[in-house]
């Protein structure tokens, strides 16, 4: 299936969940920041991040919750995207446009940037959700908690979005 | 191959682009969620404080030269105007036997004061009512006689001069005697021609006498020292002087309401 039909049909999957399971404040349920890596290899970052911006906006509009909270975490996700493509893989990878394969690459690493790549839409996502309003101790425990639930979220999506 | 260049603006285009979109996001979360506008309000106004306050201190360093020229500027003008007051304050305080004596401030604008012949040039002049004869002093003494006078300055001839001659008076004792200038020192002067028997103690204040018509009486001179007897029957008295001359900015030009009429009198 073309990946970018994944991407989009991923998207309203995200905007479902957020619709439909209503996430507290203890913890954050999204799936965008392994949609970032259905785009192909070869994309520039200008144009990961465009992309990044618009999807995110329309899941802050659709799923009802602060508006320019998903763009502010995704955007950076997406913009770092390719850096850590090379430093998990290697540049050919990036180069020459080549397909994100489990069986090519291994688990760990595929695993190691989607935790990463995660983290740091989490990081932003509960620091600016927060608002200095709650304890580095909750917040920790909320990003651990969601660390946890979004990777295992990721790894369900992931065979629709890497080559077999 | 991209250049190093195209690299370079794809480069500087994307982080731009991630800035705005960044931007973007922060304008919608602040215009759209209560919590996070009240946070993001802290975070600038704190940020503002830092950058400004730091903006200030940077500024104030740089700007010291500039701020001490001004201050210094101000001390000076401060300065001026503290010695006219207190030079107009002295002309009011200054004893004025009777209503017969006059008083006009002055302030020197050039003087000589190392040489024999020493003289103060004043800044008012006959225009101001100056007149030729007129003394010039301070609260602490005598400073000279106007020897000549022009539309706007005077040319006052210093008591630090040899042939000036000043009517003094010992205090304690009544004894009024000529005061001149002991030709040597500066604040030095000898009280001449007392009498042989008059015992005049060290120490003993100095005043104008009241047989000047030039001078007002009992403006306070000097203080008496020793006393050297000479082989005519009379003896001469050492006198520090109260009066500074190097430090002279301010003097007051006195004369005699009716000294005119006593001049006329005495020619008679």
């Amino acid at each position: 299936m073309n990946k970018m039909l994944v991407y989009f049909l991923l998207l309203l999957i995200q905007v479902i969940l957020s619709q439909l399971i209503q996430p507290g404040p203890d913890w954050v349920l999204t799936i965008l920041p392994v949609m970032m890596l259905c785009f192909p290899t070869d994309w520039s970052t200008l144009r990961c991040m465009l992309f990044a911006f618009f999807s995110a906006l329309f899941v802050d509009f659709f799923s009802g919750g602060i508006i320019g909270l998903n763009v502010l975490a995704l955007v950076p996700v997406a913009w770092s995207r390719n850096f850590f493509l090379r430093k998990f893989f290697n540049d050919e990878l990036v180069d020459r446009g080549a397909a994100l394969s489990m069986r090519k690459w291994g688990f760990p690493a595929v695993l190691g940037l989607i935790v990463l790549l995660t983290a740091l839409f989490l990081l932003v996502y509960i620091v600016v959700d927060a608002s200095d309003q709650r304890s580095l101790l909750l917040e920790g425990r909320t990003f651990l908690l969601s660390l946890v639930c979004d990777t295992v979220l990721a790894l369900l999506v992931l065979p629709s979005i890497l080559e077999r | 191959m991209p250049s190093r260049n195209t690299n370079t603006r794809q480069t500087l285009i994307t982080a731009a682009a991630f800035i705005l979109m960044e931007v973007a996001a922060l304008v919608m979360i602040y215009h759209n969620a209560e919590l996070q506008r009240a946070w993001f309000s802290r975070g600038i106004q704190s940020f503002n404080a830092t950058v400004w306050g730091a903006v200030e201190e940077a500024g104030g360093y740089f700007s010291l030269r500039r701020d001490n020229a001004r201050l210094a500027e101000e001390n000076l003008y401060l300065t001026r105007q503290v010695e006219q007051l207190t030079a107009r304050l002295n002309a009011q305080d200054a004893p004025e036997a009777d209503g017969e004596w006059t008083y006009l401030p002055a302030r020197i604008v050039k003087h000589q004061y190392r040489g024999q012949h020493n003289f103060y040039l004043l800044d008012k002049g006959s225009g101001d009512g100056v007149r030729l004869g007129s003394g010039v002093l301070t609260a602490r003494g005598v400073v000279g006689i106007i020897d000549a006078v022009s539309e706007h300055y005077s040319y006052v001839r210093s008591f630090y001069n040899d042939g000036m001659t000043v009517s003094a008076r010992v205090d304690s004792l009544g004894v009024v005697a000529p005061l001149v200038w002991d030709g040597a020192s500066r604040g030095g002067a000898r009280l001449k021609d007392i009498p042989h028997h008059i015992n005049i103690p060290e120490g003993s204040v100095i005043r104008t006498s009241s047989f000047s018509g030039i001078f007002p009486p009992d403006v306070p001179l000097g203080l008496s020292g020793a006393s050297d007897k000479a082989m005519d029957g009379t003896q001469t008295l050492s006198v520090t002087l109260f009066e500074e001359p190097a430090s002279l900015r301010y003097v007051r030009i006195v004369s005699h309401r009716h000294r005119d009429e006593m001049e006329e009198l005495a020619h008679e």
